[in-house]
């Protein structure tokens, strides 16, 4: 369908151009640790000059250096994982996401990911009556969720001690299935298991909940995502 | 079209690139009695090993107001730490130079290059989410390039705007801000309702914002806002949307 060739490459253009605009702004860290230095107050001798002022007013500033060291507050990775979609079998789905943290609690992530939904049940018992079209099967979603972090260590032994989150994720976005784009909540939990300052791995469970008529009346779909992923600080 | 995506991604990947090589170890000597060093980039992290003053220590990363240190300890071995940016402002470089790091105070917040906006709420009753990427050009004015996405059960209505914004008062924490634009409402009927004949509409318009942002903490404002937006549509009638969002920046 036309309209589904056109909203498809709207999507892919619109995120291309997040993310864009996302590494434009990454790239923009560094110019703010400029440095301040050399800043002395040249402030103007006094005028006239006549008499020696009792109190030296030409206080010279503090020389306080700011520098550029590597911050780690981006974190980019890709996931895949099992997602179960309501009427439609569970599925395997892939993605991407991009996290910014903003504070040692707090980050704001985004996801993109694809699936390609099965079959109802009617399809089935009827003998291969088909549902959807291929095209309508794709299933393509994307959220922007923040994020909060409880903070924890894993002892695997006395020496052998890991650094992880448990975190808790609220957020909202869209889904485009069977011809259509709904607004999805999502809410979620994971653990993220850091094997070192870097390199992380993560479990993520997300639940993501639109308003569908697909299978002819409106109702609102839980469809759950089981996912696995790597992610890397930089 | 795929030169262009090829380009996109090469450019992408350049700048991903060059921030990697802005990295930079400083050694640096502490000045204050001692400095804490706790074993992960979080206050809740227990603190293993304390440096005393007139020790050095290198500085090799940091994430979100936490520093990595490695430290020489007895037996020709060094451990690997993260200190807070209290324990930074208690070292100096060797030739006694205090060090500080740009940390996204409210100062860092004057001379910001770029903000990154998510918002939500409603346009004309439809939930909508917006996404904003601002360049600051001058203490009052920025420009915004603003993408909104509003799902409602009869169509998809996705908005861009490019928009010019006045912060009238940038010296204060809490500011009225007005903005001015115009961009383009893309508008498609739901697939169930194809039959009405309808196709993608696109439709200019102008809008113009008025809204507040209140500088909540390190590197975060939170606004919320108000949009009225004109379409000029082909019909006699031009027709006004009303666009309430709330949500939150981070600064660079």
């Amino acid at each position: 369908m036309f309209e589904r060739v056109l909203s498809n490459n709207f999507l892919a253009r619109s995120f291309t151009a997040a993310a864009l605009i996302v590494a434009l702004a990454i790239s923009c860290i560094p110019v703010a640790y400029s440095n301040t230095n050399n800043a002395q107050t040249n402030a103007s001798q006094s005028s006239g000059g006549s008499q020696q002022p009792s109190i030296d007013p030409n206080v010279e500033r503090r020389d306080i250096r700011e520098f550029d060291i590597d911050s780690e507050n981006v974190e980019i990775g890709a996931f895949v994982g099992i997602i179960t979609i309501e009427d439609f079998e569970s599925d395997v789905v892939a993605g991407l996401r991009i996290a910014y943290h903003i504070n040692e609690n707090l980050f704001i992530e985004g996801s993109y990911a694809q699936a390609t939904a099965g079959q109802t049940s009617f399809e089935v018992l009827s003998g291969g009556v088909p549902f959807l079209t291929d095209e309508q099967r794709e299933y393509t979603y994307f959220d922007v969720s923040g994020g909060y972090n409880f903070n924890g260590e894993l002892f695997i032994t006395d020496s052998l001690v890991f650094n992880t989150d448990f975190y808790l994720t609220l957020g909202a976005g869209s889904t485009d299935f069977g011809g259509d784009e709904r607004f999805t909540v999502s809410a979620g939990a994971g653990y993220r298991l850091l094997l070192t300052d870097y390199l992380s791995v993560r479990f993520d469970v997300r639940d993501h909940v639109f308003n569908s008529d697909i299978i002819g009346v409106e109702k609102s779909v839980h469809n759950l995502t089981f996912t696995l992923s790597t992610t890397f600080f930089f | 079209m795929r030169l262009i995506r090829n380009y996109t991604f090469g450019l992408i990947l350049s700048i991903l690139l060059s921030t990697f090589a802005i990295a930079d170890e400083l050694l640096v000597t502490v000045t204050q009695p001692f400095i804490n060093v706790h074993t992960g980039p979080a206050s809740e992290y227990p603190i293993f090993h304390v440096i005393a003053k007139g020790e050095q220590v290198t500085l090799l990363k940091s994430r979100t107001g936490w520093f990595k240190i490695q430290a020489p300890i007895a037996g020709n071995r060094t451990i690997e730490g993260w200190i807070t940016e209290q324990s930074l402002s208690a070292t100096a470089l060797d030739d006694g130079t205090p060090l500080q790091a740009s940390s996204g105070t409210f100062d860092d917040y004057q001379s910001r290059n770029w903000e990154v906006t998510l918002m939500g709420g409603v346009l004309d009753n439809i939930t909508a989410m917006t996404a904003t990427g601002t360049w600051v050009w001058s203490r009052n004015l920025s420009f915004d390039a603003s993408y909104t996405q509003a799902l409602g059960d009869f169509s998809d209505n996705k908005i861009w705007s490019v928009r010019m914004r006045n912060t009238i008062f940038p010296n204060w924490r809490f500011s009225p801000y007005l903005a001015l634009g115009t961009g383009e409402i893309r508008t498609q009927p739901r697939a169930n309702l194809v039959q009405s004949g309808d196709d993608v509409r696109l439709t200019p318009h102008y809008e113009i914002g008025i809204g507040v942002r209140y500088y909540w903490a390190k590197s975060v404002l939170v606004k919320a806002e108000y949009r009225a937006l004109l379409a000029l549509t082909d019909r006699d009638e031009q027709e006004r949307l009303d666009q309430w969002i709330i949500g939150a920046s981070v600064f660079f």
